[in-house]
């Protein structure tokens, strides 16, 4: 059994997607790595999760600027649904716009806002020094 | 007729029988009243021519006495005078001059009596001193003039002429008496007074002054030609005596959106216990239409025993051009800010997402090597891999010069420069010993400097891993740290005697980014690029003096006060 059952991806970057997906394989403490391209579609996928009773992820690695809906908006939406308050998001951003420092700020994820580029070593320290998720 | 109280000159004119002709005598009359008398007789001879008696008569002449002693007095008094007086016919011939005024003249009172009055006038003036003569010789009534007259050896002096026509009924007579004061000093006065008052005049106008009475009591204000001409009126465009309410006029021609605010602050001034100096700034609308910016001052007048006076002095300063000015500086200034701000968003974003892509092909590389090192072993592989450090490298040094631009003043801090200097030592001990170099910490222990700690160890930390890369191999190597405070600067050296740099081939150079001097060493030419920058950004300068195989000195100088 490892660390972790599900990380999830929300990133519209295939590169991006490919090197965390390979880097989280690497680490070797995750069961599933799942990548949704924006945020409706991410959306849709933890509404079906949730309507079907299975289990959200236990971290969401979230990327702001995406197409169709973008970070925020999925954040939004997601945190209404029953049991997201068990998942771990992390922003990972290359944004150093105010805007979103400040909306951070508000839904208190200033110690979540990963900037991009997120390294191996620094995923891997980040993921290890995490707590076991709760189950 | 008291006949025995003749004097004793009488009496012995009579014992020898002289004829007796208009023969005055002070006399006691027998009531006690000294009295003057004239005496007129003749002997009276007998037949044998024998004086027999006299034959005569006493007049009373006390009236006729007075009247002359009253004439004397006055003419002593004329005489004596410091100001000329002098009787002329009705045709302009003098009858009586007083020495002053003949004096004045250059000549003496009896050389002019019966000469005409033209005698002390040049021919540009006489016509109308001659004007003025009739005048006065009509009776009409003249007020006093100022009357040139020459002098005569010719030079010309004013003097101020009051005249009056007497008439004389008791002899008949019409004359023409004249009083005259010397005003030279007068003029010569007045005319410094006007040559100080045009001064004043053209530096009020030159300085674009104009200037304000404020009568509190009546509300009356009174306004300089200034006033107007900088608003671009005429000052005859308005009545000052008070049928022009100028208090109205002021607030008609200021600018709606100050009007309230000029008011109301001029108002609370006037209201103010002490209020010191009045100073208000606002714009006014000029005749053609444009706003001129106005400095307006004013101060409260004070009596003598110190209490206030209802009268406020003030002036109008056109500032329009220092407003236009600052105007053009501030819009400058705020252009500039918005060009920063786009630009450091614009490195901002560049270098954060060219990071993110560099980074990529690093993660990618890393995943070759391990998933497929048969490909990670071809050399053009090798090579893209080796760009992308390149490159990231390149990204992060932007990413730290950026970040370490901003100088706040918060972060000043006073340092103690020996222990600074110590602890930077420590520093790069490690390298130091590795290139067999000897840091010596010449600085005064008791030597402190007012700055940003982080700013100055950057710099000295690049000035001496500088040094000590670039230590010369051949000679035992030294590196001399030392501090010396003038009156603005606090200079730190490191004098060094490495390999040193031809100053006349890369001296305007030296301080470029990614600029690099010697061959065959390991650096990336961003030292002294960051010593510049953060010497500048503490308000600061860098010199070096430099000969190659010789050694360098690098001098910083960082203001003694915050910038």
């Amino acid at each position: 059994m490892k660390k972790f059952r599900e990380i999830c991806l929300v990133e519209d970057d295939k590169i991006q997607v490919f090197l965390i997906s390979k880097f989280i394989e690497r680490t070797d403490l995750a069961e599933k790595f799942s990548n949704y391209n924006n945020g409706k579609i991410a959306y849709d996928a933890m509404k079906e999760c949730v309507d079907n009773r299975l289990s959200l992820p236990d971290i969401i690695f979230l990327d702001l600027n995406m197409p169709v809906w973008d970070g925020w908006e999925f954040y939004e939406a997601f945190i209404t649904l029953p049991g997201s308050e068990k998942v771990l998001i992390f922003i990972l951003t290359s944004s150093v716009s105010e805007y979103d420092v400040n909306k951070a700020l508000k839904f208190g994820l200033e110690n979540n806002y990963l900037s991009k580029p997120l390294g191996y070593s620094a995923l891997e320290k980040l993921l290890k020094e995490l707590p076991s998720p709760k189950s | 007729m008291g006949r025995d109280l003749f004097k004793h000159v009488t009496l012995q004119k009579i014992e020898q029988g002289e004829i007796i002709k208009d023969l005055e005598n002070q006399v006691v009359r027998k009531d006690g009243h000294l009295i003057w008398v004239s005496t007129n007789g003749v002997p009276v001879y007998g037949k044998n021519m024998e004086l027999i008696g006299y034959r005569g008569s006493d007049n009373d002449i006390t009236d006729r006495k007075r009247a002359e002693a009253e004439t004397n007095r006055f003419k002593k008094i004329a005489e004596s005078a410091n100001y000329g007086m002098a009787i002329a016919n009705p045709k302009g011939n003098i009858e009586y001059i007083n020495s002053f005024f003949a004096e004045i003249h250059g000549y003496t009172s009896t050389e002019l009596i019966g000469k005409h009055i033209s005698i002390f006038h040049s021919e540009s003036q006489l016509t109308s001193v001659i004007k003025l003569f009739q005048e006065i010789a009509q009776n009409k009534k003249v007020e006093p003039t100022i009357v040139w007259h020459a002098h005569r050896n010719g030079t010309e002096f004013p003097m101020l002429m009051s005249g009056i026509f007497v008439q004389d009924n008791v002899n008949n007579q019409e004359y023409v008496a004249a009083s005259a004061i010397d005003m030279t000093d007068y003029i010569k006065a007045e005319q410094q007074i006007r040559a100080q008052e045009a001064r004043y005049r053209s530096i009020i106008a030159l300085s674009n002054t104009g200037a304000w009475e404020f009568d509190i009591n009546k509300n009356f204000v009174w306004c300089s030609p200034e006033y107007f001409s900088m608003l671009g009126y005429d000052v005859a465009d308005f009545n000052m005596d008070g049928s022009d309410n100028l208090n109205e006029v002021w607030s008609d021609l200021i600018h709606p959106d100050d009007k309230e605010n000029a008011q109301t602050k001029f108002l609370q001034y006037l209201m103010e216990e002490n209020a010191g100096m009045y100073e208000n700034y606002f714009r006014m609308k000029h005749k053609d239409g444009h706003d001129v910016w106005i400095w307006s001052r004013g101060q409260r007048m004070e009596n003598q025993d110190g209490t206030r006076n209802n009268l406020v002095l003030g002036t109008h300063i056109d500032i329009s051009d220092q407003q236009n000015y600052l105007r053009k500086i501030e819009g400058l200034l705020k252009t500039e800010e918005k060009q920063n701000q786009s630009l450091l968003s614009f490195t901002q974003i560049v270098s954060h997402n060219l990071r993110v892509h560099t980074a990529n092909m690093l993660g990618i590389f890393m995943l070759l090597k391990s998933d497929h090192p048969e490909l990670y072993d071809n050399e053009f592989l090798k090579m893209i891999e080796s760009s992308s450090e390149s490159l990231e490298e390149t990204i992060r040094d932007l990413n730290d010069i950026l970040s370490m631009k901003h100088v706040s003043p918060d972060e000043y801090k006073s340092v103690n420069l020996y222990s600074f200097m110590e602890e930077q030592k420590i520093l790069v001990q490690h390298a130091a010993n590795a290139k067999q170099v000897r840091v010596f910490n010449e600085v005064a222990k008791h030597e402190t400097v007012d700055t940003i700690p982080e700013s100055l160890q950057r710099i000295v930390f690049n000035l001496l891993t500088n040094a000590i890369q670039f230590s010369s191999t051949e000679k035992e190597s030294f590196i001399k740290i030392k501090a010396e405070k003038n009156e603005k600067y606090l200079a730190i050296s490191l004098e060094d005697n490495g390999i040193g740099i031809d100053l006349n081939r890369h001296g305007s150079k030296l301080f470029d980014m990614y600029k690099k001097f010697h061959e065959g060493y390991d650096s990336k030419g961003l030292g002294l690029y960051i010593v510049k920058n953060q010497v500048e950004a503490l308000g600061g300068y860098i010199e070096v003096q430099s000969e190659i195989n010789k050694g360098s000195i690098f001098t910083v100088y960082i203001p003694n006060e915050k910038i």
